[in-house]
């Protein structure tokens, strides 16, 4: 079970090359999608996929200056590159940045297999550590529904078990260790802007780094209750109801983060935080529950109802409809009405 | 004719020319020294010798003269006398003009008168000439008084008949008797004492030996001598004493012309110079004969001299003028190689040019200066032409550009990939297969750094055609890849294979509706790897399969000369042109069909797994 995160800004092409994953991971892949490069770097410190499949001409970040960022950034990651370009110094580049999978499009669902199967013999460390940062994920987005001592023993067991593997898998410590330090840190930057707390310095003592990132956890899980507390209910309401009455157009998290007056990286922590769900699984949720409706409501046609809904195709909207609710469209139908 | 000298002139080198040149003046001008020296050496010569010779003559002459005139002279005192002498009371002489009483007197000789007279000759002989070998009075009546006695003489002895006369005669050389030796007689007139009457002759019979001793004294040259010749053209008087007397005619000199004096002859391939004076006492002839050869010897040293710096002056134009036609060639032979090398086009030529008068640096400074020039009007044409060119790649350039923007290749592939995405969620997998193939094909196509690639690259692209082509005629159409697996690495021209076949399927598969196969087909004969697109379409008819063939050979030859025809379309020619550029004209495609059977086109290529050395 693994994480995908797909990139591009073409509508048609990134429903199809989802729906390819989706085909190819039967059930056992999780995609998120997103236009360009920028939602993509924001949506991936929230979801932290194990593989990215980007196309490189994209609007705002470019497929390779986001690869480039993740390489800085150092967050293990595998790369798919799609690109109408057969460029000898695109090619070039991306193999500087570790990328090993550079696919012609149009993309043929067999190569993109063969990339996939061949990114996963690869994947090396990448599972444990996307295990590691799921878990620390999912306790941050706990913030604000739990208490904030469950949320901080959790953290703190969390870390405790990283720093354990010292003799285990020490790069995968270091890596670990550093990108939840340069998570928390960036959202106590976000929450509270003129908080510091000194770093330590590298080799400490295993106890200094779980205090340091007890302290850390401390400042962000506070300021964050507060903050949620505050006044993002309302902009909550007013996301959802957008979502609610455009469900038929495509909504990126761009619009939604212009629409919400949040960067695209801050829109996707906080809706991720206020909903539960990522953008694109909200807007599907909304979609199907429609689908839902009209298939009870009307005696419209599948492809209609597809159309109506805002999903490209009526066999893309039979497959999504069926791994959300468990059952086809005309077997819901038939069953509820 | 002129011309045609001047064309043999050119056929030799200046330096050939330059020699020929010097040595015909060389040896021209000392022949003319040589033969006009001669000819005034032999003219002074000549005349030195007839002055010597006329000299010497007329001095010989004279001597001989004197001699005769004396002894005529003292002859006259016997015929007088002898004198009474002057004790002659006391005892009477005898002898006293007993000669002159006999010869004018009438009585008949008595015995001692004849004894007294023959006493008076032989005494005179004695003391005054004895070279004189006899002396012989005649008397007018015939009777005879000789100092040899009592001497019968033959009758015709000379002179015994000449006439009585008041003039002394000389009778030339002859050989006398009765003892045998050459002489020569004075026949002197007698007069009588009393009335000076003729009244008889004295015969002075003279040996030559006094002669002899005049004439040895003188001789000329080596060889050359004095001969006296008589009126009557015997020989008086000769060195070689076995032809006195002798008829002109019957010795040697018979083959000289003596008529005239001081002339040069040749006789027995020998120039002789004779001369002569005539006395005229004697009216004899004394001859000077000698060869020219002798007398010049101031000539043959000429002459020698003249050899000796003809041979100097030859080897010297032997030996200087190659050097000095070589000191003068130089700059010309090295002009001339400046001038070959410009002639192959290099321009980039160092020309020597020291200044001065020589003509020859002239002529380099201008050859510089044209070079110069010649340069600059290169480069300025180069320029030019440079500029124009860049204008035109410019356009060309734009021209691209523009269709580019018309079919901008992201934008291309893009709305392929779109249609692909859009059959792929809509399930129409002939239109994901044709979009997809449609992209990979422009791709393949497009990309033009690749002159060279994989057979298997080639033919995965026209796999890839092939289905786009299957798709378009449905079931009808039918195609098979029968490569070897172990062809599949051999290196070839990009888009060499592809075309043929899309050629196939524009003759043989579209006027059948799509109803017909395309097989092909790979296997190496030799050196060589054979591809083989065969199909079983109309076939081509015989006329145009010869037009076809002929148009791939024209073609073929083109590109081995290195005239790239630019073709526009990918036909059989174009991949044809492009084999025999890259592997040579043994390369390139052929054709074979069979009407109403089909067409076969095979590609002929190295068997090579690596890159040809003509991939750049």
């Amino acid at each position: 079970m693994y994480h995908i995160l797909v990139a591009e800004d073409e509508p048609w092409i990134r429903n199809s090359v989802v729906e390819m994953v989706n085909r190819i991971g039967d059930g056992t892949i999780t995609v998120s999608e997103v236009t360009n490069g920028e939602e993509a770097w924001a949506l991936i410190q929230e979801v932290w996929p194990t593989v990215l499949i980007t196309d490189i001409m994209m609007p705002k970040l470019d497929g390779l200056s986001l690869i480039q960022k993740i390489h800085e950034h150092e967050i293990p990651m595998m790369y798919i590159i799609i690109s109408g370009y057969d460029n000898f110094q695109y090619a070039q580049k991306a193999i500087r940045y570790g990328v090993t999978e550079y696919l012609l499009k149009p993309v043929d669902m067999e190569q993109l297999k063969e990339a996939l199967n061949r990114s996963e013999q690869n994947m090396g460390n990448l599972n444990e550590i996307s295990t590691y940062m799921n878990k620390f994920q999912k306790s941050l987005d706990d913030i604000g529904e739990v208490a904030p001592q469950v949320i901080n023993r959790k953290i703190s067991n969390l870390v405790d078990s990283v720093l354990k593997l010292k003799y285990i898998n020490p790069a995968v410590r270091t890596n670990l260790l550093r990108i939840f330090e340069w998570k928390l840190n960036g959202m106590m930057k976000e929450v509270s802007p003129g908080h510091s707390i000194p770093t330590i310095p590298p080799g400490a003592e295993d106890g200094a780094i779980l205090r340091y990132f007890n302290q850390l956890a401390d400042v962000v899980i506070m300021h964050y209750a507060e903050q949620s507390k505050q006044n993002t209910n309302h902009i909550a309401k007013r996301v959802c109801d957008y979502i609610h009455t455009h469900y038929r157009k495509d909504i990126s998290l761009t619009e939604m983060a212009q629409y919400a007056n949040m960067s695209i990286s801050y829109f996707c922590a906080w809706f991720k935080k206020y909903t539960g769900r990522t953008l694109v699984q909200y807007i599907q949720e909304v979609r199907i529950e429609k689908a839902k409706q009209l298939l009870l409501e009307t005696q419209l046609k599948n492809y209609e109802i597809a159309e109506q809904v805002g999903f490209a195709t009526q066999p893309y909207f039979t497959r999504v409809f069926k791994s959300t609710v468990g059952v086809s469209p005309n077997m819901f139908r038939k069953q509820m009405g | 004719m002129m011309n045609q000298l001047k064309r043999y002139l050119y056929r030799f080198s200046i330096k050939q020319k330059m020699i020929v040149a010097f040595l015909t003046v060389s040896l021209l001008g000392v022949s003319i020294i040589a033969v006009s020296a001669q000819f005034y050496y032999t003219k002074a010569t000549t005349q030195d010798f007839y002055n010597i010779a006329r000299g010497s003559s007329a001095s010989l002459n004279h001597q001989i003269d004197r001699y005769f005139k004396q002894l005529i002279q003292s002859t006259s005192a016997v015929i007088a006398g002898p004198l009474p002498s002057i004790g002659g009371v006391f005892q009477p002489n005898r002898e006293a003009g007993a000669i002159q009483a006999w010869l004018s007197g009438d009585e008949p000789l008595t015995l001692p008168n004849r004894l007294v007279i023959e006493d008076a000759l032989r005494r005179y002989i004695t003391i005054n000439y004895s070279e004189i070998e006899s002396l012989v009075l005649l008397k007018e009546n015939g009777e005879f008084i000789s100092s040899n006695g009592q001497v019968k003489y033959r009758p015709e002895e000379p002179w015994l008949h000449l006439p009585v006369g008041k003039k002394t005669v000389v009778i030339p050389t002859y050989v006398s008797y009765p003892y045998q030796i050459p002489i020569v007689s004075l026949v002197i007139p007698v007069y009588s004492t009393e009335n000076a009457r003729i009244v008889g002759r004295l015969v002075v019979n003279l040996s030559l030996s006094e002669v002899k001793e005049i004439m040895g004294k003188t001789s000329i040259g080596k060889t050359g001598n004095f001969v006296i010749i008589s009126s009557s053209d015997t020989i008086v008087y000769h060195p070689d004493a076995s032809l006195l007397g002798k008829p002109l005619s019957e010795t040697p000199l018979k083959r000289f012309r003596l008529s005239i004096p001081e002339t040069m002859q040749k006789v027995d391939s020998l120039d002789y110079l004779t001369t002569f004076t005539k006395s005229d006492f004697t009216e004899w002839r004394i001859l000077a004969v000698v060869p020219l050869q002798e007398m010049a010897t101031g000539l043959n040293i000429a002459t020698k001299s003249m050899l000796i710096v003809l041979v100097v002056l030859f080897l010297f134009v032997i030996l200087f003028v190659p050097i000095s036609t070589r000191l003068l060639m130089e700059p010309v032979v090295k002009l001339k190689k400046v001038m070959h090398e410009v002639e192959m086009g290099n321009l980039d030529v160092q020309v020597e040019h020291h200044p001065g008068k020589d003509e020859l640096q002239s002529l380099n400074r201008s050859f510089r200066q044209m070079i110069g020039r010649l340069k600059e009007l290169i480069d300025d044409v180069y320029r030019y032409e440079l500029r124009e060119m860049q204008f035109e790649v410019r356009q060309k350039d734009a021209m691209i550009k523009a269709l580019q923007g018309q079919i901008n290749p992201h934008f291309l592939y893009n709305t392929l990939d779109i249609i692909r995405s859009i059959a792929f969620l809509e399930e129409v997998p002939r239109i994901e297969k044709i979009a997809g193939n449609l992209a990979a094909f422009f791709r393949y196509t497009a990309r033009l750094e690749q002159l060279e690639v994989t057979l298997r690259e080639e033919i995965d692209h026209l796999r890839k055609y092939l289905e786009i082509i299957d798709i378009r005629f449905k079931q009808n159409f039918q195609s098979q890849v029968y490569v070897n697996e172990k062809f599949m690495d051999v290196r070839l021209v990009k888009l060499s294979l592809q075309p043929i076949v899309e050629n196939a399927v524009k003759y043989a598969v579209e006027p059948m509706n799509g109803n017909a196969a395309i097989l092909i087909s790979a296997f190496d004969e030799g050196d060589d790897l054979i591809l083989e697109v065969a199909d079983n379409g109309p076939g081509i008819p015989l006329d145009k399969l010869k037009d076809l063939r002929r148009s791939l050979a024209q073609v073929g030859e083109q590109q081995a000369a290195g005239h790239y025809a630019a073709r526009d379309s990918l036909g059989l020619a174009n991949v044809h042109a492009r084999l025999v550029l890259h592997y040579g004209d043994r390369y390139g495609v052929s054709i074979e069909s069979f009407p109403a059977r089909g067409t076969i086109v095979s590609i002929r290529i190295p068997d090579r797994k690596v890159i040809s050395d003509n991939e750049s």
